[in-house]
């Protein structure tokens, strides 16, 4: 009661305590300043969950520093082992065997798949659209599925190590993998669909939440957000490991930088990575050799490890003094700097936009329930996140009757 | 709006005939795929006590506790599934390659936490001298059995062994500071004690 009179207070802005859930990965929290119904202003805090982690990896041996990194985050947890061994192998100059470059490219890309179908999902959630939520986690499934088969988990596949990998795919298992993902592709076509010509959809994502070339170079925004605005930028080209320079496929971009462009880039995304996967099981089935070279030490020096995960550019550094731990781990997730890009993209929306505008960075959106909007002039307390989506909701159900 | 409309049509459609896509978890159990990371359950025959999966666990999951109040002194290897994170490490990495295996075995939330553990006990042998850990029984003698005929330089090794075929004489332990003799060459000792007995004794200094 007493915290609500303090609420009516004209004060230059309100901060809501809690709730931070401290189990849920990359806690943001965003302040919006709001003036009637535009957005004027925002304060992006982040560090509501630090865990120490590169301290952390400092304790622990080679092989057990990756099943730390793996648990940075869940949604891509092979992301951060995938560049922590880059860093290593760079470090030692290790070059992994031809099946092992496979294996790692095949779970990359699935990992890819599986992300952006979950962002599909939400997107579609925060947009009113329960019926995409529940249909692209119905065929995110399946991938978790091959995850399950191949690596004994659907998320935390433990797959990456230093110098190859520690499971193999196994013949009998790839007619299953393609079926699977035949099946997915059908999905993925649906989806494309429903983006490209449900006019709702259109009218909540075109020209919304914009971020021109400028602002991605500003900020140094990163994958999907910088090529749905035009940057031609992937690290799996442009600096090229395990398997991708091996074969066939195609940095996808859009232009106008709006939500629809974002949607759009994942959407492709989906059919390069399914590709890139097919390219890859079919070499595995003739690819031979052993799958992990059995690496015994890490000579002293550094090395950098760079990988493209479903949200960006994530990069490890790894300094080693030949003992069996590292010295020094540094890391960058490519959330960090994607979600100071919001400073651009939500100015001037309306708050029934900013919430999926904020989303369409796909941080973890569990972070976003904190939103708190706050009035401008009096700093007063306005919504939650849960009012957010409320008011998201509606627009929808308001434009879906006027069209 | 006609193209949305008929496709959320379509698919209610296929959801009516084919039921729904969800499976009745809990009520029916699910069965992981051959291969899956979950609870790993020490085999009490094959694992020797050595504690090298608790090196290599990145959780800390797994506990080794010595007991040298006991008689005969035991080595007990706690599994803590609270702390595991199924990451397979220590399966994999286990000396005797069965001494762990990762089940199928994944729904194990409960109310308490205390009970979810497993643990293998092994008899420890001593140094007869100071009484310090020379390493589990059964891993001297998986050891002995590894090295075949090299073993046989290793008084513990063959203490062990002979042990094993029940020709040893008993470890009297807590023999300290006694003086030590060339003859304690041939009794279960640490490599400290060993030492001592090799460097010193045998010129006839007292350490
Ligand atoms: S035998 Fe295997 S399971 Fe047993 S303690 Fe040694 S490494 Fe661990
Ligand atoms: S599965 Fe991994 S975390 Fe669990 S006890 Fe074994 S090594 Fe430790």
């Amino acid at each position: 009661m007493e915290k609500d009179k303090n609420m009516q207070e004209p004060k230059r802005c309100v901060i809501p305590i809690g709730p931070y859930h401290p189990l849920q990965e990359e806690p943001e929290f965003f302040k919006l300043h709001v003036d009637g119904e535009k957005v004027t202003g925002i304060d992006i805090e982040l560090g509501y969950n630090h865990r120490g982690i590169e301290k952390l990896s400092e304790a622990k041996h080679f092989d057990q520093g990756i099943f730390l990194v793996e648990r940075i985050c869940g949604i891509c947890s092979t992301s951060h082992p995938f560049a922590f061994v880059n860093a290593v192998e760079d470090l030692a100059g290790i070059e992994i065997p031809e099946r092992a470059k496979y294996i790692r490219t095949v779970v990359g890309e699935l990992e890819r798949v599986h992300s952006h179908l979950l962002w599909l999902g939400l997107a579609g959630h925060f947009l009113g659209y329960n019926t995409v939520w529940m249909w692209s986690w119905k065929y995110r499934e399946p991938v978790l599925d091959i995850f399950e088969k191949i690596s004994g988990n659907r998320q935390h596949y433990a797959m990456m190590k230093v110098g190859g990998v520690r499971r193999d795919i196994a013949l009998e298992d790839m007619p299953w993998i393609e079926k699977t993902l035949d099946e997915l592709v059908k999905g993925v076509d649906m989806f494309k669909g429903a983006v490209m010509d449900d006019p709702v959809i259109w009218a909540r994502t075109k020209g919304i939440g914009i971020l021109t070339p400028q602002d991605i170079k500003e900020y140094g925004g990163v994958g999907p957000l910088a090529r749905a605005s035009g940057i031609d930028e992937d690290v799996r080209r442009d600096d090229p490991y395990a398997a991708y320079n091996m074969v066939d496929w195609k940095v996808q971009t859009w232009q106008g930088g709006d939500i629809f462009a974002k949607a759009v880039v994942r959407i492709l995304e989906l059919y390069e990575s399914v590709k890139i996967i097919r390219q890859c099981l079919t070499r595995l089935k003739t690819a031979p050799g052993p799958f992990d070279l059995k690496v015994k030490e890490i000579p002293a020096g550094e090395g950098i490890g760079r990988h493209e995960a479903p949200r960006g550019e994530v990069f490890h550094y790894v300094r080693s003094d030949r003992a069996n731990r590292p010295v020094r781990h540094k890391i960058r997730a490519p959330s960090y700097v994607n979600v100071a890009t919001n400073e651009k993209s939500v100015i001037g929306c309306t708050i029934s936009d900013a919430l999926i505008v904020l989303a369409a960075v796909d941080p973890c959106y569990c972070c976003t329930e904190r939103v708190a909007v706050v009035d401008a002039g009096s700093g007063k307390h306005l919504y939650n996140g849960n009012d957010l989506i409320r008011l998201s909701h509606e627009k929808t159900e308001r434009l879906k009757k006027q069209l | 709006m006609k193209y949305p409309k008929l496709r959320e049509l379509k698919h209610a459609v296929i959801a009516l005939i084919k039921g729904p896509y969800t499976s009745k978890f809990p009520f029916e159990p699910h069965v992981p795929a051959p291969g899956f990371r979950g609870k790993p359950v020490p085999d009490t025959k094959e694992c020797i006590a050595c504690g090298a999966c608790a090196n290599v666990c990145p959780a800390r999951a797994i506990e080794i506790v010595d007991r040298l109040e006991t008689n005969p002194p035991q080595r007990e290897v706690i599994w803590h599934y609270d702390l595991c994170i199924y990451c397979g490490q220590c399966e994999r990495l286990c000396t005797t390659e069965k001494g762990v295996k990762l089940s199928a075995e994944f729904d194990l939330a409960t109310m308490d936490r205390s009970t979810l553990w497993s643990k293998i006990e092994k008899e420890l042998v001593i140094c007869e001298d100071c009484g310090a850990i020379v390493g589990a029984r059964e891993h001297l003698q998986w050891l002995a059995k590894k090295l075949g005929p090299l073993s046989s330089g290793n008084i513990n090794l063959t203490y062990a062994e002979q042990q094993e075929l029940n020709v040893s004489h008993d470890i009297k332990s807590g023999l300290k500071n006694a003086d030590i003799q060339r003859s304690d060459l041939y009794r279960v000792l640490c490599p400290k004690c060993r030492h001592l007995v090799l460097v010193f004794n045998q010129t006839g200094k007292q350490p």
